[in-house]
């Protein structure tokens, strides 16, 4: 699919569109919380991917893995530029713990998405609490190191090492025989 | 690997490291293979943490809008020396297609059948509502909302009976309207669930958040009441 993005087939583009823009806005809006502003950078990042294609390097990580750092970064940008960080965390958190509805889980499962959700729900589950917050709040809140200390009330030292740990415990989770 | 490295491994992955210490840290990957493929793993793990967030549809014009822009960057390609072969080129197109088509029909049947079935979920927002209430947090209610066929459910969980004179009214914010578009005023006679459908009375283009408050009877233009539910 790549060597055809790089060759410019809008056909490519659009099928790479579908297969990840769902995943893509989740992640986007939970960052963001707002439609308006995730619906601009999913523009972005989708835009930036096109002319980045050719920078893809398959050797070093999964489309998947690409397509979300990129997003990930547009994301982060617009919510620093915007300095409501703390709001979009508290909002993220809470609905962390909501059950999507059923129409939802349909869709999800549709998509052939949900097996990959669940996987990575479960292994993040496994993770002790203190380390899965620093995480999230890294991820999603788009914090520095300092600012997780302060929200979380733990030295610095200690939030480096959770994160640390944390990050190692899911990636053994998630694929033990690399680990 | 010592800890330390591993620590600004994970940190460098979650874009953490402050730009001084990025900058080493790259200058160190640059000439550590096995430092690279230990951030690599990293980042295929920190990536997957975008499966955790609440799963939520893009809206269906988004992607045409996204086609459009790349559009817009693509390079002029260079017009063709001569297009006398095209109309030739187009039949024989054509009459592979009939063929292909023909062999394929149940499979495209299918395949059309699924891909309407995704654009149904693409276009539908689904927002859930909290309690403003203090004297009944557990009130709480989804709205699932179909911006192409403007028209959404509200389904209400323990929201609080009304008074024979009170009203519900749901509210739709689009910043195109200085005021919440009114969605309908309805009436919650018992307790536990219930289910409205719901059109708003202007159209709205982009619903980024919905309300609901308490009114009187038959509803109001603009919203006078307390405000019950609230959720984008």
């Amino acid at each position: 699919m790549m060597r055809r993005l790089v060759g410019g087939d809008e056909g490519a583009f659009a099928s790479f569109y579908r297969r990840f823009a769902p995943g893509l806005f989740s992640m986007i809006y939970q960052i963001l919380q707002d439609q308006k502003e995730s619906e601009d950078v999913m523009q972005e990042a989708f835009v930036q991917m096109w002319k980045k294609a050719a920078t893809y390097d398959a050797a070093r990580s999964g489309l998947f893995t690409w397509a979300v750092m990129i997003s990930r970064n547009k994301a982060i940008d617009r919510l620093r530029s915007r300095q409501r960080r703390s709001r979009a965390v508290e909002a993220a958190a809470a609905e962390l713990a909501v059950v999507p509805p059923e129409s939802a889980k349909h869709a999800d499962s549709a998509l052939g998405q949900a097996e990959e959700r669940d996987r990575v729900r479960a292994a993040l589950s496994k993770l002790p609490g203190a380390q899965k917050e620093a995480i999230d709040l890294a991820f999603f809140g788009g914090m520095t190191q300092l600012e997780i200390s302060d929200k979380l009330g733990a030295p610095l030292g200690t939030v480096k090492a959770r994160i640390r740990r944390g990050l190692l415990a899911l990636r053994e989770f998630l694929d033990p025989a690399a680990s | 690997m010592n800890e330390q490295l591993e620590e600004q491994a994970s940190l460098y992955v979650l874009g953490l490291l402050e730009p001084e210490e990025n900058r080493a840290f790259e200058a160190q990957l640059a000439n550590d293979a096995d430092l690279r493929k230990h951030v690599d793993a990293l980042r295929e793990s920190a990536a997957n943490l975008a499966h955790t967030a609440p799963l939520r549809y893009p809206p269906a014009y988004l992607e045409g809008k996204i086609l459009d822009a790349i559009r817009a960057e693509r390079p002029v390609a260079a017009p063709a020396s001569s297009l006398s072969w095209l109309p030739w080129a187009l039949a024989a197109c054509l009459a592979i297609a009939c063929v292909v088509l023909a062999a394929e029909r149940p499979k495209i049947r299918q395949e059309i059948a699924r891909l309407e079935k995704r654009d149904v979920f693409a276009q539908m927002k689904i927002a859930t509502l909290a309690s403003q209430l203090e004297s009944a947090p557990r009130a709480s209610a989804i709205v699932v909302w179909d911006a192409e066929k403007q028209e959404g459910v509200l389904k209400l969980t323990n929201v609080p009976v009304n008074d024979a004179n009170r009203d519900y009214q749901l509210w739709i914010v689009d910043p195109e309207y200085k005021q919440p578009v009114d969605a309908g005023a309805f009436h919650v006679s018992e307790e536990g669930t219930t289910k409205i459908s719901f059109k708003p009375k202007a159209r709205v283009n982009s619903a980024t958040a919905f309300a609901v408050s308490l009114e009187r009877k038959g509803g109001v233009a603009k919203a006078e009441g307390p405000m019950v539910l609230l959720g984008k």
